[in-house]
């Protein structure tokens, strides 16, 4: 098995691969074939809807919510909303934390498909994360222009800076091309931290696993390969749990902490 | 609002049909490089997928608990607001019976001092009285005693002379032999005794 088809285990395709040899081929709907990744999106959009619709309900009263589920769901929104939102975003953190609720759980959502055999993590493509970065993006203009107008907004992207007479008109446009290029460049760095981090967690998995499939003959060398291949495979597994939560909160708590700055320029 | 949904899904749906992905174009399993390729199709699907499910969500869950938990935050706030004042009503209530407790105790220390005072004099007043009583019974005892004395030393002289006339006059009357005589004074100094 090389390599390439290492990866191609841990990327999109047409076919959802379990163990046994069980497999499914995808369909194809009004021209579009739907992929692996695309199913699993919906997937976690469905299961998204029919945990938060249902505990809103309970929540709505205002009344203390009961269940263990529940007040786990409950932790991890009110941590998003006292622990990141507030303290990054500042004055009018609250209308953003629907938003940034959203993005969290989407994104833990599909880390954590990639946990379950046969299925992937979808935010190991940068088809993927290059659009969630990209939709970070455009919220921080709308953010930042809504608050301080579109004009001042891009103004108040260069530092306030104390130059003799004549010099500003000079550095000001550099440092504007600097710093929105930056702006840029802080929006594809989201993106990729994310898709690397889950894409190398995969592929260190994929390629530990192969090692068992490598060994053809012997059933000893078999037996060496396999047993600490296995516990090698259980050890990045617990690690990939971590980086499943890690990576969806370092995206949200970057969001907020740069649409507090499109707010909140000095 | 679905107005801007149909809008948003019809304009990825066009641009959809006009890209597709690379995988779909020959590979299952990514050939053609370790990384993955990048797929427009996915792309699309996931901003639809994400804005449906912010869409949905917004109305249906992140609104009422928003609105739930904000309902909660104001319910603890009060709460917490009236706990407070409730415990600087206590506190002054406190304060005010610990006042209160300690002039009592002052109080009560001044009315054992006085009681205590007024109880001295009593008792020494008493005592004086008491003691002039009894010096008085006992004076008045005395001169009793002193004045019966004297009655008692009268009668026993008029007695003593009533028995020597008549002791006399018996001795004039008889002459007593000396058996007689002892007899008779014997019954004269008997009937001093009475």
């Amino acid at each position: 098995m090389d390599t390439t088809q290492i990866a191609g285990h841990v990327n999109d395709g047409t076919e959802l691969h379990f163990p046994f040899h069980v497999h499914f081929e995808l369909p194809e709907i009004c021209g579009l074939q739907i992929t692996k990744f695309m199913l699993i999106e919906a997937l976690v959009a469905l299961i998204m809807i029919l945990i938060f619709v249902p505990l809103a309900m309970k929540i709505r009263k205002g009344e203390p919510v009961r269940g263990w589920f529940s007040n786990l769901m409950e932790v991890f929104l009110l941590f998003i909303r006292d622990q990141v939102a507030r303290p990054c975003i500042g004055h009018g953190a609250d209308k953003f934390v629907p938003f940034l609720w959203t993005v969290f759980f989407f994104i833990l959502g599909m880390n954590l498909f990639g946990m379950i055999p046969g299925f992937g993590s979808p935010t190991a493509s940068y088809s993927v994360t290059g659009v969630l970065a990209i939709i970070a993006f455009l919220t921080l203009v709308l953010a930042g222009s809504a608050k301080l107008g579109p004009v001042k907004f891009w103004l108040s992207q260069v530092p306030h800076m104390d130059v003799p007479f004549g010099l500003g008109y000079i550095l000001k446009p550099l440092l504007f091309v600097i710093e929105v290029f930056g702006l840029f460049v802080k929006h594809f760095v989201l993106c990729i931290r994310l898709f690397a981090n889950m894409f190398a967690g995969h592929l260190v998995l994929a390629v530990f696993t192969s090692f068992i499939t490598a060994v053809t003959s012997g059933w000893l060398l078999w037996t060496a390969v396999t047993v600490p291949s296995l516990a090698l495979c259980i050890a990045i597994s617990l690690l990939e749990i971590f980086v499943a939560f890690l990576q969806a909160y370092i995206f949200v708590f970057l969001m907020s902490l740069f649409i507090g700055m499109a707010r909140h320029p000095h | 609002m679905n107005r801007i949904m149909f809008g948003f899904s019809a304009a990825v749906l066009v641009v959809m049909n006009m890209t597709t992905c690379v995988f779909a174009e020959g590979s299952e399993h990514g050939e053609g490089g370790i990384l993955p390729p990048f797929c427009t199709d996915l792309a699309l699907w996931t901003a639809i997928t994400f804005f449906l499910v912010l869409i949905i969500l917004y109305k249906f869950a992140w609104g009422p608990i928003m609105e739930g938990l904000t309902k909660r935050e104001q319910y603890v706030l009060d709460q917490r607001s009236d706990a407070e004042k409730a415990n600087a009503d206590a506190v002054a209530l406190l304060n005010d019976y610990k006042q209160q407790l300690a002039n009592a105790k002052s109080e009560i220390q001044q009315m054992r001092a006085d009681a205590q005072a007024a109880a001295e004099k009593a008792s020494t007043l008493l005592l004086n009285k008491t003691k002039s009583d009894i010096e008085a019974e006992k004076k008045a005892a005395t001169q009793e005693i002193v004045n019966a004395k004297v009655q008692a030393q009268k009668e026993l002289a008029s007695m003593s002379a009533e028995l020597a006339v008549e002791l006399a006059g018996k001795i004039l009357q008889q002459n007593l032999d000396p058996s007689s005589h002892q007899k008779l004074i014997n019954q004269a100094v008997a009937k001093l005794g009475k």
